[in-house]
């Protein structure tokens, strides 16, 4: 299982942003500047958009999960309970725990950002997808959820591409970053 | 503060939105008083405003929203023995709202305002209006992020999903009209403010305007 990016180029709201990459099984960090289209390549690697110049295979990627930067977008459920079940998580309530999740009937958005992000988090852990883009998961997390985070991160099977700002708390991986509209392998 | 003319992608742009207006108001005028006229502004917008309107809205939604507006008084004054063409007046005027709305660039709203009503009516005035115009345009992004998140839940968008949906909605928007209030008030603003309109008419503003003049004067005058 690999992804590859052959000469892709993503174009959107006046950037430009080049890629000549491939992605094995294992952790990989990626890091860059504000606006350097850091979620315009997580929305694409994921399949959400589509580039502009080149190709983007995922090779024997079977079920891709974006975890977004704002956990807001991603909730559809009117309570805590219906939230996770929207997620198609059946019994597996680990990661719930491991996050502080309380499950009950509450508003999701009456959830502070740090809570939201910790369900959001325990929800993707949870359907384990072989492909797991993390869009600046360590945001609004506190030290403990990140020290989790990390652990979790590095004990997973499959592909993940973390997108992240965080300098403390950093899974081990391979190390890339978007500098002038390129993507490079550090 | 004086705008640069920069849209928010960075591109120069050079257009005068005091023209615009002039001839969105010629063409609504004329699309409104007449059938013939309707069918004329059509022409003129497919000419001159098409490009602009679906180089920013999607043209799904521009046409069904202007289809869906337009047809419902018809239907209404079909069967109630009115002018069945009113409606094709109100899809003019429909596209032509997409067209102004879509030709807007940053900080042309305040110029505008400011211009016509001062620095301390017109400021307020500019300032509400391009909150709100920021507003709409965050809740499209918004929306698109939503349905990104449904297609990776491996759900589709449906009725069922917009109660949730609209509550994201608001929760964003109020979130972020929050952090602007608190950035007004930290910066002590009350009312009014210093702000110089600058404008950067176009030569295709005027043709629009020439356009739409000549029209306006064969048609109604």
């Amino acid at each position: 299982m690999r992804i590859i990016l052959d000469s892709v180029t993503l174009c959107a709201g006046g950037f430009s942003l080049s890629a000549n990459a491939v992605f094995e099984e294992g952790v990989h960090l990626i890091s860059g500047r504000t606006g350097s289209g850091k979620s315009t390549l997580a929305s694409a690697l994921a399949g959400l958009t589509s580039v502009s110049t080149g190709n983007l295979i995922l090779e024997g990627c079977r079920s891709p999960v974006l975890l977004m930067q704002f956990p807001e977008y991603q909730v559809t459920g009117s309570s805590v309970t219906r939230e996770i079940s929207s997620w198609g998580i059946v019994g597996n309530k680990e990661f719930l725990s491991l996050f502080g999740v309380n499950v009950n009937d509450r508003d999701p958005f009456s959830l502070s950002r740090g809570e939201l992000k910790r369900l959001m988090l325990a929800c993707v852990f949870a359907r384990d997808p072989d492909l797991l883009i993390l869009d600046e998961p360590y945001a609004s997390l506190d030290s403990s959820a990140k020290d989790v985070l990390t652990t979790l991160i590095e004990n997973r099977r499959g592909i993940t591409i973390v997108f992240s700002h965080e300098v403390e708390h950093v899974p081990r991986g391979s190390r890339w970053k978007i500098a002038a509209g390129v993507l490079h392998c550090e | 503060m004086v705008p640069d003319g920069k849209s928010q992608q960075g591109f120069y742009i050079v257009s005068d939105i005091r023209i615009r207006l002039l001839t969105l108001v010629l063409l609504s005028v004329l699309s409104f008083v007449s059938t013939s006229g309707a069918a004329v502004v059509f022409f003129w917008w497919l000419v001159f405003a098409a490009k602009t309107t679906f180089a920013k809205k999607s043209w799904k939604v521009v046409l069904l929203t202007s289809v869906l507006v337009g047809l419902f008084p018809s239907v209404v004054l079909y069967f109630t023995g009115g002018d069945v063409f009113y409606g094709a007046k109100i899809f003019v005027l429909v596209l032509l709202a997409f067209w102004f709305s879509a030709s807007l660039v940053f900080g042309e709203v305040m110029s505008l305002f400011v211009w016509m009503f001062g620095k301390k009516t017109g400021f307020d005035l500019g300032l509400a209006a391009e909150f709100s115009i920021q507003a709409l345009s965050e809740i499209q992004s918004d929306f698109s992020h939503m349905k990104s998140a449904l297609k990776i839940k491996g759900q589709r968008f449906s009725v069922f999903r917009v109660p949730s949906l609209a509550m994201g909605l608001l929760f964003l928007s109020l979130g972020r009209s929050d952090f602007q209030s608190g950035i007004l008030a930290r910066r002590g603003y009350i009312s009014g403010g210093t702000f110089i309109p600058v404008f950067f008419p176009g030569k295709s503003d005027f043709l629009m305007l020439v356009t739409a003049g000549i029209l306006y004067a064969v048609l109604l005058v």
